[in-house]
């Protein structure tokens, strides 16, 4: 018996011997690392499973969701298991009271938007911003974009997980809204890129879907001016679910060619119940008066809030920048033909996107760095023997 | 339980070369002062004569991170226990010296020392008191939002280490929303900062560790500008039941109004700010619900009840409650911009309303903001009179939180007094703040009774569902209930430790670590 | 039992109070904050108190030293629902100190002090003042204050310029006072102030009101002496309340174009009075502005000449954010009505800033409000 039908016979025993290929197809699924076998576990508790035997056998686990993502393992010198979560994709419960929803880590967002707005419920991003992107995958290495003025970070949207530590453990944190019970280590592991865990449950916060979701359109002589206008309408206390701002050349893109120039932009989407909205509404348009900004027709926005919920921009490079830092960068931005927009804004904060990253440098040294130091021994302490391996996107 | 032998006297010589005599002290007050935080239990045994329950062997004052980095590397070389300590406010025993050590008071560490008021960022050091931090933000027309009852007395470090929550949770967040990156110096001495945006998982294990993996120096707060209008309504909703859905009908449409608090039937009759000099908001709130004077009354003759004989208390209040049919207050402050705070209010005011509100005066909420930090003056009135009181907070899911409420409540009803008010709410859910007050026949007696009702109150808890604490964090008082709280999370949180501490100098015994 | 030890006693109820408080009021405590110190919270001080009357805690030279960590200033107070008269205990707790000999030497040497600046001082009033604005007895006593006579001697000619603008002849500063003894009560040395308060009353017996320039003099002699089994007949107001009664007659106009009033800790949480001085300060500048903590929350100066020798960080840190938050509003004049606090906040301590601001006491605002109309 070959070492690999060997394994095959373990790992049968616990997914069931459909759940499992060396099909050179699925093979290829994990690019440059050859596993010599994909496995469709169902559920946490397999998973730990095969964590339990990768450890027995020292071998390696390799974690794909969607396929959506560009993931670049380190290949190692042993043998490598994929593990793949396609098939965990179901919601598990559905509490409307608590707007909490447990799902599988293998689910789609697409599809988990349709299944939460059956039951009136929303998650604040737009549905088709992340294509087939499983919820997991999402969450371990979350696109630039998934941010919300309103909401936060998508990591926002999670409340408590279940992971399987590379131990073989299963760990479920308890769901409460916030805890003070120390580290908070469910959500401390999101975001891990399967480097000590594997994401297999999460229970996400959801809202009832809105009564009104409206767009809306802001042009600005100059881009400084858009910025400055963006910042000003979050310090005062506007919770916006979508907030972005954008250059001439990349307006163009957004709204389309018009028949008036259109230097800068900001774009909003506000949700909520009506009367919220207008006031809202009534005090971006009066910001945005003191910053030389005109609101733009309501048929415009629609149009714009079309194209850019069905596909954000992310062909560029980004960098979190404070809003002073972002107000200095864009100060370098005077040819109006590159396109140059701002997203991920919060009070503090914002993304700056470039089409490419030359004019930013000073700004991406203005930026903290990961620690990987750290993240190495965390590594080592929670999978000594280095089963998972860790993903690293590539940028 | 991690025992630490008593400080050596080379260790003793090597602490004193690194500070100035002005900030280093072994005298009697000094070990008096920092031998307990304000964990009630404490309270009880001073209250017979226990006034050194864990006392340190040293107390230092550290100005520099470079003292600080001096002071872990002696300490590793010696082996004794570092125990960082901010206000000495947290109530979970969390900043004492178990089995001796140095007390590092980080309140030296005290400055802002960097603020932006485009980005509304500021960098601020550790040991600076709340109210002193909340203080040099107003005078530049700026707040971080953060107003603990113990603002007065805390650090932002404590803050940061525990987790905590302010009165205005719902618009500005808990302490842990509103930080952007920390400045943390681990047991080995190394220095790092760590940010939301690049390094968001260690921060997450960095916020709410009680010290046992380093020390918090400093922060990169959020701020916002100081409100434009600040509005406060009063409601009378029939239940708690009702008043809940009205909270969570408010969040999930998406509003933040800075206060929502929902006081239960009895803590309606009964929480009142003592001090004789301000008329309590509550105690005019008692005094609207029970339609004149009876309130006052009341309210101290259930006292008086309560402190001559603990058990059965909560049914003579909760049947007098019931038979005058009081209801429950609820106070709405919405705070910002005119016009979106106005907005705001007319949307609360609907549903409330919907969820059978009857709307008091405004004055009734505008006195609870006047009288905020008011209620922790009965604290001592009732210690004198050789009863304690205490405190616990929990969160749930929405869906789970009525049988919290009530579990835990009959948890602690046989042996107690026992009121509660919901006052940090969220989309998905929401916390209870239990105040038991009961007292026992003497000092074993009364910490008996007193750990009694902590167990079964946590077990309830537990059992339905809750997380054992919402913003007051684990400390020695709840270190027993983190197995159960993170089951196999346990494992990792032993595993951040050798990361951060490998030699097992920082805060020992705290957080079940 | 010792008088002091008696006093204590008074305060029992307030000693068990803040023995089981949350420490409510300890971010105005502004030695506490400047040393970062637990045990110089007013609540640890109060709790150490208490233990050395019940005698669970021995009385020692250690013991007895945080209690005299206390600028007396009563900030705490304010934030205290039960309105617990810290300071008050404390000073007792100072004087029972005192009496078992257990004071700090900083305090042994302000009581030795105070008999030493006697000549000076009085050498001092002599050059300042006129020989005709001495006198045993009159209808009214004019008490600059040691710090006046020592630092701020045109305060005692503004003064009795604005007496004259007044026509009021017969104010006279009582010949053999310099200082109304608040320096030794303050010291804990009580039995020490007694005698020499004694002393003081003969040198007052010939007048019926005291016009006091000491804000903690003012408070002492109209209030706190009583507390002490001292009663006397006399009158006592400050100048900047005198003043404020005659301000119809007096008609000054604006001479600076901003200040802030800094209100002294005697004065304000003393003795109530905060009208007045202000009202005066505004008729001699055009915008009389306030700091963000005024009135009864108003810092502490720092000014306690034995506190300063033992713990300068206190006044360097009340003097650094006083001026800081003055220069930030970009005003450079403030004023105030006590000498401690004109000098506290103007003289810089070791590795201090410097002081661009300019401390100015009402007495002098008011005379060169006065005297630019004259011209
Ligand atoms: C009357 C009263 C009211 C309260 N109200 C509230 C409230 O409304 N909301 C709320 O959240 N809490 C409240 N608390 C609890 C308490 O104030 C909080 O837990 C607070 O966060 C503690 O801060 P502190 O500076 O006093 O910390 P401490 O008590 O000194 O320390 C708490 C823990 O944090 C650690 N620690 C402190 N500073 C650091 C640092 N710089 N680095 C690393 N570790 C550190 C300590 O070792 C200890 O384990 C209240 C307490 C009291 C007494
Ligand atoms: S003075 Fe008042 S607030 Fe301060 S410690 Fe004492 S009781 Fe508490
Ligand atoms: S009187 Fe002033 S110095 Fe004394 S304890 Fe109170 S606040 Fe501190």
């Amino acid at each position: 018996m070959s070492p690999e039908t060997d394994l095959s016979t373990e790992v049968a025993a616990i997914v069931g011997a459909t759940h499992l290929s060396s099909l050179e197809s699925d093979r290829a699924e994990f690019s440059g690392l050859d596993p010599a076998l994909v496995v469709w576990p169902k559920d946490g508790a397999e998973i730990a499973a095969i964590l339990r035997l990768a450890n027995r056998r020292r071998i390696h686990i390799a974690v794909r969701g969607g396929g959506t993502g560009s993931p670049c393992w380190r290949r190692p010198s042993s043998p490598v298991l994929g593990l793949s979560t396609r098939r965990m994709i179901n919601i598990v419960e559905l509490d409307s009271t608590s707007g909490t929803v447990i799902v599988q880590a293998g689910i789609r967002w697409s599809k988990l938007c349709d299944a939460l707005e059956q039951h009136g419920l929303w998650t604040g991003l737009p549905r088709d911003a992340f294509g087939e992107a499983t919820i997991g995958g999402l969450l371990a290495d979350p696109p630039a974009n998934a941010h919300s003025p309103s909401f936060g970070p998508l990591s926002e949207l999670c409340v408590s997980t279940t992971v399987a530590c590379a131990d073989g453990s299963l760990l479920r944190s308890r769901t409460a809204p916030r805890r003070a019970v120390g580290p908070d280590v469910g959500r401390m592991l999101l975001g891990d890129r399967a480097n000590v865990a594997i994401l297999t449950e999460l229970v996400l916060r959801t809202r009832q879907r809105p009564a009104l979701i409206v767009p809306a359109l802001q042009l600005f002589p100059t881009l400084r001016d858009a910025l400055t206008a963006a910042r000003a309408i979050l310090q005062i206390g506007v919770r916006p679910t979508m907030l972005r701002v954008a250059n001439q050349a990349q307006a163009a893109r957004e709204i389309g060619p018009q028949n008036f120039s259109i230097p800068a932009v900001v774009g909003l989407e506000l949700a909520g119940p009506q009367k919220m909205i207008d006031r809202a509404l009534d005090k971006i348009d009066e910001i945005a008066a003191q910053h030389s900004g005109q609101t733009l027709p309501a048929d415009l926005a629609a149009d714009w809030y079309e194209r850019t919920c069905s596909e954000y921009a992310l062909d560029g490079h980004s960098t979190r920048l404070s809003h002073r830092e972002a107000l200095a960068a864009i100060g370098r931005f005077t040819d109006a033909g590159r396109r140059v927009w701002l997203d991920q804004f919060d009070a503090h904060r914002v993304n700056l996107w470039t089409e490419s990253d030359e004019p930013t440098v000073d700004a991406v040294a203005m930026r903290g760095s990961r620690d990987d130091h750290w993240l190495a021994a965390i590594k080592a302490a929670l999978d000594p023997h280095q089963v998972l391996l860790g993903a690293q996107s590539i940028e | 339980m991690n025992q630490q032998a008593a400080i050596t006297s080379a260790a003793q010589r090597a602490i004193a070369a690194l500070f100035p005599s002005d900030r280093i002290s072994a005298d009697l007050p000094d070990r008096i002062a920092y031998s307990r935080d304000l964990w009630p239990r404490t309270l009880i045994g001073l209250r017979e004569g226990q006034h050194r329950p864990f006392e340190p062997d040293t107390v230092v004052w550290p100005v520099s991170l470079d003292e600080l980095r001096a002071l872990i590397e002696v300490s590793i070389e010696h082996r004794f226990a570092l125990i960082p300590f901010g206000g000495g406010s947290g109530v979970c025993g969390g900043a004492v010296a178990q089995n001796g050590g140095v007390i590092v008071d980080l309140k030296r560490l005290d400055q802002i020392t960097q603020l932006c008021d485009v980005n509304l960022l500021a960098d601020v050091q550790a040991g600076i008191i709340g109210q002193t931090l909340e203080d040099q933000l107003n005078v530049r027309g700026l707040t971080l939002g953060h107003f603990p009852s113990s603002i007065r007395c805390s650090t932002l470090g404590g803050w940061l280490a525990t987790r905590s929550a302010g009165q205005c949770s719902s618009r500005y967040g808990k302490i842990e929303d509103m930080v952007d990156s920390v400045g943390f110096i681990d047991g080995t001495a190394r220095y790092r900062r760590v940010d939301r945006a690049n390094n968001r998982q260690q921060l997450e294990a960095i916020i709410g560790s009680e010290g046992v993996f380093g020390f918090i120096t400093d922060a990169t707060m959020r701020l916002a500008h100081l409100p434009q209008t600040r509005m406060f309504l009063a409601y009378r909703v029939p239940s708690v039941e009702r008043g809940c859905e009205a909270l969570r009908r408010i969040l999930q449409a998406g509003l933040r109004p800075a206060v929502l608090r929902l006081y239960d039937e009895l803590d309606t009759l009964l929480s009142s700010p003592a001090g004789d000099r301000s008329p309590s908001a509550l105690s005019r709130a008692t005094h609207a619900l029970t339609h004149g004077g009876a309130g006052k009354a009341l309210q101290n003759r259930l006292l008086s009840t309560a402190l001559r004989k603990a058990g059965n208390l909560s049914r003579i209040g909760a049947n007098l409650a019931d038979r005058l049919r009081r209801g429950c207050l609820m106070i709405v402050g919405v705070e910002g911009d005119r016009a979106l705070a106005e907005a705001e209010a007319a949307y609360c005011h609907e549903q409330i309303i919907c969820c059978e509100g009857d709307r008091l005066d405004d004055e009734i909420g505008i006195s609870w903001f006047e009288n905020r930090y008011g209620v922790s003056f009965k604290m001592s009135p009732l210690f004198m009179a050789n009863a304690f009181v205490d405190t616990m907070e929990v969160a749930a899911p929405w869906h789970k939180l009525m049988r919290v409420y009530r579990d835990v409540h009959q948890a602690l009803s046989a042996d107690a007094l026992v009121l509660a008010h919901f006052s940090h709410a969220y989309t998905d859910g929401c916390s209870i703040y239990f105040t038991f007050v009961s007292r026992g026949s003497d000092r074993t007696g009364a910490q008996a009774l007193y750990d009694r009702l902590w167990q079964s109150a946590l077990a309830a808890a537990d059992t339905a569902g809750a997380a054992v604490s919402h913003h007051h964090g684990i400390g020695l008082a709840k270190a027993e209930f983190m197995k159960a709280e993170h089951g196999h999370g346990m494992t990792t949180l032993r595993a951040l430790k050798t990361v951060f501490d490998p030699h097992g100098i920082m805060n020992p015994g705290k957080l079940g670590l | 039992m010792r008088s002091a030890d008696a006093t204590i006693n008074k305060h029992k109820r307030e000693l068990e109070l803040c023995t089981y408080c949350p420490k409510l009021c300890r971010h105005s405590c502004p030695v506490s904050n400047a040393t970062g110190r637990e045990t110089h919270t007013p609540q640890a001080k109060m709790q150490l108190l208490n233990h050395l009357q019940q005698g669970s805690v021995e009385w020692t030279r250690e013991t007895a030293r945080p209690l005299f960590a206390c600028l007396e200033c009563k900030n705490c107070t304010t934030y205290c629902d039960h309105g617990n008269d810290v300071a008050g205990a404390l000073a007792a707790g100072k004087a029972a100190a005192s009496e078992r000999g257990l004071q700090p030497i900083e305090y042994t040497q302000a009581v030795r002090d105070y008999r030493l600046r006697e000549t000076r001082l009085r050498n001092a009033l002599q050059r300042t003042a006129a020989a005709s604005e001495m006198a045993t007895r009159g209808r009214i006593a004019y008490l600059p204050g040691c710090d006046n006579i020592e630092f701020f001697p045109e305060t005692i000619s503004d003064a009795f310029s604005i007496f004259r603008r007044l026509d009021l002849r017969f104010v006279r500063m009582p010949s053999g006072i310099t200082c109304g003894g608040h320096p030794l009560w303050a010291a804990g040395a009580w039995s020490a102030a007694h005698v020499e308060t004694e002393r003081l009353l003969e040198h007052l017996s010939g007048f019926s009101t005291l016009v006091m320039g000491c804000a903690p003099c003012t408070d002492l002699w109209r209030r706190r002496l009583e507390e002490h089994g001292i009663s006397h007949q006399l009158d006592v107001i400050h100048t900047s309340e005198f003043f404020f009664t005659h301000l119809e007659r007096l008609k000054p106009r604006s001479v600076r174009r901003a200040a802030l009033f800094h209100d002294s800790c005697s004065l304000g949480r003393g003795l109530g009075v905060y009208d007045p001085p202000r009202r005066v300060a505004s008729r001699c500048v055009e915008h009389l502005g306030e700091f963000f903590h005024h009135r009864d929350r108003s810092p502490c100066c720092g000014a306690d000449p034995a506190l300063d020798a033992a713990m300068p960080e206190v006044r360097a840190k009340q003097r650094t954010e006083r001026l800081g938050e003055a220069s930030r509003y970009g005003i450079d004049t403030v004023v105030t009505t006590c000498a401690r606090c004109r000098r506290s906040l103007s003289r810089s301590a070791a590795g201090d800033q410097r002081n661009t601001v300019d401390l100015v006491d009402l007495t002098n605002l008011l005379a060169e409000a006065l005297h630019t109309e004259n011209r």
